[in-house]
Order: structure tokens, then C-alpha cells, then sequence
């Protein structure tokens, strides 16, 4: 069930019924919110929602036995293993094909007569932001920076709770806990929720899903064939469409979980328009990246033992980000290359400046970390790792065949997608002060007619979001 | 401070800043409304989204429920504005270079 279809829409509705008549209800609010998360999650696979569950219980169990347990070493034991647990079932699902096929292909170039056999098992979507939630938990009950989870159904609902269980944003635990422990306010932010969701509904029907149909997916799908113009904008492209998709769904997942009454952390913040490959990390899925900060790149020691050690423990958080995205060497060269150009940049900062002074330096320090972004897009999105390479080879050939793929609409929406990072960032917040006077049935008349036109301008039919794989 | 160090702590997806605020019924009178506009002004959505729920007896009911919801929607001209947007841009989608 994705977010811009009508089935979403009913079952909001629902949700939002729900919401009213149990607003004096908390605790049978959140009863009902985990079972509908259960429902929403059950439309792509039912039999993945015992998962979820199962994810929920180790979390809830493991979390009660290390805040209940005197002995430090047993409750470091307990961590590592429950940890330990989820990153095998991560694992299991989602790596597990890559390394037979690695060994495979180990063995034959050793000239062994290997052949292990592919388990082929779907991957259960979201099922890296469900098990990411479960770790953030447990390291912040270990190292007390959250209370010890007492009701089982908050549990439930921190997992599941369906606006961020299958694409993020990842949710700190110390972050949304607080937020069940009473009904708070009953006010409900419904101007800038109703920005987000627009806005986000837009960027993904209209922005991402034509750059995709029209321009990225046939350039990537037949590299070879494409002139280096049609290759270079077909990467801008792509930029401007994982862009649009993810944040628009980021966007919209903050814009429900408003409606609800919940509160989510920003995930976006105008990437492109970074002047340092840090800063790009800073606006990037914010999430994912304040994710790696806390529970990988800290504890491997950070910036405290040296240079060089950070260095490493830069390479090493970045290239294990890669490998989050998926079983695969381009992820792999993907997360090195961001791991590598993170440790350059600190190691020429006292050449370079911190960030750069003059507006050349600044309008040539964006460009260049776009670039660098685009080069790993390109590994991002090639079918292949070896395709990768056959497409950048192929940037400096046939330029003079001109645009032939890339049309005056798909480059008009890269340069709307472009424009999107350099806009007033206030802007949404505005219009959510304005949307927030208006009387409730303007309100709905107002996104009605809206959806409306963004679904008449966008193309048949919604792709899935490009995160879901993840 | 390191790379990642510098990341604010936490910042909400939702500005903070003082407007008017809404309440549970307000979201489900709008959700309703929303919903409402979108089955007069975006019915062909709900020809595809009927087409979509196979062939059991429900989803012919609904199938035929809709087909006349629909029908009703172009004799009023409601679709109108929607067909029209949709047939400018698939020629904007569809200009090249030359």
C-alpha cells in the first residue's frame, strides 16, 4: 500500500476515524495504531508481519533483561547478543544470496568445483529500518539515554508504527518513546502536515516518477546505446529522482505521523546544495547518517584516537552504509567512495578552509560535491557493478549526437528539482502557517483539488518508492 | 568535532513555530473532504483503482458501483478539467529538441 493511492487514502481515513473517536483513549489509540500498522504492513506479505513481531519481542525482552540486570558485563553480553540477533535476521534476508554468490565466484577463480546453492528468499520490506529501530533501542536502554520500554504495545508501535516502518525515517528510540508515555496535547499541527504531504505527493508522482519512466531507467537500462550527453543528464536526473522520491516519502511519513499527533525528525535539508561532502552527510537522510554517527562511527572511537584511526573509522562507517543499502559490490564501492572522499576532505580541510569564503568558492565547492554524489549515483543505480564503469566510460563518447533520450520536459524537471535546493527553507513554513488559518472544510477542499491536479499532470500508475528495496 | 559530530542532535520534521493548530475531528473532517473532491474531480483514479481489485464478487460490486459513479461524474463535465490537464501535459511530455 504506498502512500499516493486511493487504498492509502481509505485506509487514512479510517485511521483517522479511529484517531477521533478514541481521542480521549490513549492507550486504545495506540492498540488501534499497531493493529493498523500490522494491516498496512500485512498488503505486502502477511507472513512478514510474524516478523515484525518477532523483531518487537526480542527488542522489548532483550531491553527489559540489560536495564533490569545489576552485573555490566552481563549487560554488555545481552546487547551484543540481542544486537547479535537482529543483524542475523538482517543478515539471513538480506545478505545471504551475496555472499554464496561471493564464494561462488571466489571459488571458481581459485578453480575449486564450488557451486552452493542461492536460498532466493524475498526480502521483507523495511525490514532494515525495523531491525534499526530495534538496535537504537537497545544501545540507548544500555547506555541509559532511554527509560526501559514498560508496556509491550509501545514496543509494538515504535517497530511498526506504519508512516515510517517501510522506508524511514529512522526513528530514535530516546526520540518517540517519551511521546507514548501520555496523550500529550491533543493539537494537531495540520498546516505544515498538509505542506509536507502535498509537496511530497507531488515530488514523487510528478518529479520522480516521469525523470524515471521518461529519462533514467531507458538510459541505465542500455548505457552503451546513449550519447555522453543523454548520459550526463541522465545521471542529474536520477540525482533529482532519488531526491524526489525519498524525501517525498520521508515528507509524507512526517506529514501522517503529524496528523496522528506524533512527531518525527527531519530527514531532508536541501542536499545538493552542500558545499562539502560532510555537509552533503549532514542533509542526506539524516537519519541514516545520524544513525551511523551514534552507533558505529562513535563507538569504533570516532575522531579521538588520531588521524589516521579517523580516517578509517570514516572509510569503514560509510563503506558498512553502502552495504546497508544492499548485497551488492556497487553498494559496496558506493559506501567507500563517500567513506573515501569524507577521509580526503578532513585530511585537506586545513588547505581547503572549513567551508569556503567567496561566492565562486562556494558556487565551485556545490558543484564539485554534486558531483562527486553523481559519481556515486551512478554506481548507486547501474544494474551492475561492471555496468557502472560501461556507462562512464561510455560519458566521454557520441557528444556530439546531442540529446536524443533527454527531452525540454525532463530537463525542464531536473532544473525544477535543482531549483528545490536553493528555494527560501522557511518557504513550506509559510505556507503552513497560512494552510493552518484557513477553516477545516478549506482545508480539505484545498488538498482535494490539489491531489487532484497532481494526479491528472503525473504519469499512469505509481512506482514504488526506491527505498522499499532498502 | 568530526564529520558526522556536527549533525544537529534531533531536529522535528514539523516546524515548531506558533500557528493555529487542528484536532483529531478536524483531520477526519478534512481527510473526508479530501476524499470527497478527489471522487468528483479525479474519478478516473477510481476506474483504475477498481479495475485493480480482480474479479471476486466485492470487487464487481464495487467495479460496477464505480462505472456508474463515473459516468455520472462525465455527464456533470467533472472530469473535464482532469482529462484536459492530463492531455497537456502528455503533449509537453511528448515535445523534443526539433
Amino acid at each position: 500500500m504506498l502512500f499516493p493511492t486511493l487504498d492509502f487514502l481509505l485506509f487514512f481515513l479510517v485511521v483517522a476515524a479511529a484517531g477521533w473517536l478514541l481521542q480521549d483513549r490513549f492507550e486504545a489509540r495506540k492498540l488501534f495504531l499497531v493493529a493498523a500498522s500490522y494491516f498496512f504492513y500485512a498488503q505486502w506479505n502477511w507472513r512478514f508481519c510474524f516478523l515484525l513481531f518477532g523483531s518487537s519481542v526480542l527488542s522489548y525482552s532483550a531491553g527489559w533483561l540489560i536495564a533490569n540486570n545489576p552485573d555490566a558485563r552481563i549487560r554488555k553480553r545481552l546487547l551484543a547478543g540481542a544486537v547479535g540477533l537482529h543483524l542475523c535476521v538482517l543478515g539471513i534476508f538480506k545478505y545471504c544470496d551475496f555472499f554464496i554468490g561471493s564464494a561462488n565466484e571466489l571459488a571458481h577463480s581459485l578453480g575449486l568445483q564450488l557451486e552452493l546453492p542461492f536460498v532466493e528468499i524475498i526480502l521483507p520490506v523495511g525490514i532494515s529500518f525495523f531491525t534499526f529501530h530495534g538496535i537504537s533501542y537497545l544501545v540507548d536502554v544500555y547506555r541509559g539515554d532511554v527509560r526501559v520500554c514498560r508496556r509491550f504495545t509501545d514496543m509494538l508501535l515504535y517497530i511498526s508504527f506504519f508512516p515510517q516502518l517501510v522506508a524511514g525515517p529512522i526513528v530514535r528510540a530516546s526520540y518517540f518513546l517519551p511521546q507514548l508515555a501520555g496523550p500529550g496535547t491533543a493539537r494537531v499541527p495540520i498546516g505544515p502536515a498538509v505542506v509536507l504531504i502535498l509537496g511530497g505527493f507531488f515530488k514523487k508522482v510528478v518529479v520522480a516518477n516521469y525523470l524515471a519512466t521518461d529519462l533514467v531507467d531507458p538510459v541505465f537500462a542500455a548505457p552503451t546505446s546513449q550519447s555522453g550527453l543523454d548520459l550526463l543528464f541522465a545521471v542529474y536526473g536520477y540525482a533529482i529522482q532519488i531526491y524526489c522520491d525519498f524525501s517525498a516519502y520521508s515528507d509524507m511519513a512526517i506529514g501522517f505521523a503529524a496528523l496522528l499527533g506524533f512527531r518525527f525528525p527531519r530527514n531532508f535539508d536541501q542536499p545538493y546544495r552542500a558545499q562539502r561532502l560532510r555537509e552533503f552527510w549532514q542533509r542526506w537522510h539524516i537519519s541514516l547518517s545520524s544513525w551511523l554517527r551514534d552507533y558505529l562511527y562513535k563507538p569504533l572511537g570516532g575522531n579521538r584516537r588520531g588521524p589516521w584511526r579517523t580516517y578509517l573509522n570514516l572509510a569503514i562507517t560509510m563503506l558498512l552504509g553502502g552495504i546497508w543499502h544492499g548485497a551488492a559490490w556497487k553498494f559496496v564501492f558506493w559506501g567507500a567512495l563517500h567513506g573515501g572522499g569524507l577521509a580526503i576532505e578532513r585530511a585537506i580541510e586545513p588547505m581547503i578552509g572549513r567551508m569556503p569564503q567567496s561566492l565562486a568558492g562556494r558556487v565551485i565547492s556545490t558543484l564539485i560535491v554534486f558531483h562527486i554524489v553523481c559519481l556515486g549515483w551512478v554506481f548507486f543505480r547501474a544494474d551492475s557493478f561492471e555496468t557502472a564503469w560501461l556507462y562512464l566510460g561510455g560519458l566521454g563518447t557520441g557528444w556530439s549526437d546531442g540529446f536524443v533520450q533527454t527531452t525540454p520536459f525532463t530537463l525542464g524537471l531536473i532544473l525544477f528539482g535543482a531549483t528545490c535546493q536553493f528555494i527560501p527553507r522557511d518557504l513550506g513554513e509559510r505556507f503552513g502557517t497560512a494552510i493552518a488559518g484557513m477553516p477545516v472544510w478549506s482545508q480539505g477542499v484545498l488538498a482535494g483539488c490539489t491531489i487532484a491536479l497532481i494526479d491528472a499532470l503525473g504519469p499512469d500508475g505509481v512506482a514504488p518508492f526506491i527505498y522499499f528495496q532498502f | 568535532m568530526s564529520e558526522l559530530d556536527a549533525t544537529p542532535r534531533i531536529a522535528d520534521g514539523i516546524s515548531s513555530a506558533p500557528m493555529a493548530q487542528g484536532t483529531p475531528r478536524q483531520v477526519l473532517i478534512g481527510v473526508a473532504i479530501t476524499a470527497l473532491v478527489l471522487a468528483l474531480f479525479a474519478s478516473r483514479g477510481l476506474q483504475s483503482w477498481a479495475d485493480a481489485k480482480g474479479d471476486s464478487e466485492l470487487a464487481t460490486q464495487i467495479g460496477d458501483l464505480v462505472e456508474r459513479w463515473s459516468d455520472g461524474i462525465d455527464r456533470l463535465g467533472l472530469a473535464a478539467p482532469h482529462d484536459a490537464l492530463r492531455r497537456a501535459i502528455r503533449r509537453i511530455e511528448n515535445a523534443h529538441w526539433d
